[in-house]
């Protein structure tokens, strides 16, 4: 009989427990459904800084520029900054937060594009995020391989053949604060690191993200 | 019984938000109070292993002794590269005579200043590893330096008689991987 009475108990502690444990999750998930915004698989991740307020300006270093081969001769840097224009016009205009300025001096906040010899088997281009306050950048450098060659308005990336608007879709994408997504589902990101079709223009994902960011 | 449950649950999501909330603000303090730290992001063409047995000079089979961060500038900035210091069992090449060699990698702390690469090879001390050695490029950001050629896709660690490394993620017996390196060479 006092045996029977205390698993009763036992099993009206475990009840209760359960129940406490079952109520607290459910509780718990509610809370983070409607505190933690929904993340879409596709989202593209973001960066841990940002531009405050969302404006930055573009600096290009002719002399840098003149140094990237393009269909293997040198000196393109107006055509070069051109492709670029198009690259902040396209990022402008199609996240409604983020305000990118044109050709300027530099002056922080800034996005310095120009060129280093990063090494026969090194990075094709690469971008820099040297200088920052608390969450906010100050400086990002996007520096092409002057050891590699770009092809303008070529649509592929292949070897000595890469599409360099292609390329700077890429680049502009980790200057304003994208990471690489590496779970992207072929056409949701221009973040994908190795390059792809996608890289073309900036995909839902990494709309998503920028949109959210800024 | 239904109400004490209830007001457990809310005490317990009240802790766990607290703590949550404790958590993340001390991460971004941390995360605030870096200064000189530089973050990189690369963009790379895929270097297959037989591309990079064919087209450099040395295959070095060694064990990581020796990890030493130094700083360079670089236009007014400051950023960190790691001298990796290998003793050479083996290069499959045969072309490279010393005991030790030297790989520069980007990335690294020191003195409070931290580079962040995600495109660079990661070295431990004590690990066996295969890497693809670049020549040096005196005029390159790596200076009088050897470096990892296609920098992460150029190492493999060694393990178990195993290799893993791009390409191969999930592994590859060792000596499969020496022998397909020798054979994409003995093809150039």
């Amino acid at each position: 009989m006092i045996s029977n009475y205390g698993n009763d108990n036992n099993m009206n502690h475990k009840t209760t427990m359960t129940k406490t444990t079952i109520a607290t999750i459910a509780f718990a998930s509610l809370i983070l459904a409607v505190t933690i915004p929904s993340a879409d698989a596709h989202t593209t991740p973001l960066l841990s800084k940002w531009w405050q307020n969302g404006n930055t300006k573009v600096f290009y270093i002719d002399s840098e520029l003149n140094a990237i081969s393009i269909g293997g001769t040198w000196n393109h840097a107006s055509q070069i900054v051109t492709e670029f224009e198009q690259t902040r016009s396209h990022f402008v205009n199609t996240v409604s937060g983020l305000n990118i300025a044109g050709e300027t001096t530099a002056t922080t906040p800034f996005i310095e594009v120009g060129s280093k010899n990063l090494g026969l088997f090194g990075v094709l281009v690469q971008t820099g995020f040297i200088s920052s306050s608390g969450n906010y950048y100050l400086k990002n450098e996007i520096d092409f391989n002057t050891q590699k060659q770009f092809e303008i308005e070529s649509n592929t990336c292949n070897y000595w053949d890469w599409d360099i608007e292609w390329v700077m879709n890429h680049e502009m994408g980790h200057a304003v604060g994208l990471d690489h997504h590496l779970a992207a589902s072929s056409g949701h990101s221009m973040m994908v690191p190795s390059c792809d079709a996608g890289w073309a223009q900036i995909q839902t994902g990494d709309d998503a993200a920028m949109e959210s960011r800024y | 019984m239904m109400k004490i449950t209830i007001k457990k649950s809310i005490t317990l999501t009240a802790m766990v938000a607290v703590i949550g909330v404790a958590g993340l603000l001390f991460g971004l303090g941390e995360n605030q109070a870096q200064t000189n730290y530089t973050e990189i992001r690369g963009s790379m063409e895929n270097y297959s292993v037989d591309f990079l047995a064919q087209n450099t000079p040395y295959a070095i089979v060694g064990l990581v002794k020796q990890i030493t961060p130094i700083i360079v500038e670089d236009e007014g900035s400051k950023r960190v590269f790691s001298d990796i210091i290998l003793d050479v069992q083996k290069d499959l090449n045969g072309n490279y005579k010393e005991k030790q060699i030297t790989v520069r990698i980007s990335g690294g702390s020191i003195n409070g200043i931290t580079t962040v690469s995600d495109v660079d090879a990661d070295f431990q001390k004590n690990e066996r590893v295969l890497i693809f050695v670049a020549e040096k490029e005196l005029d390159s950001i790596w200076g009088d330096n050897y470096y990892v050629a296609g920098l992460y896709q150029g190492k493999f660690k060694l393990s178990n008689g195993n290799a893993y490394g791009h390409e191969f993620e999930k592994g590859i017996v060792e000596s499969d991987l020496i022998e397909k390196i020798q054979k994409a060479r003995s093809l150039n």
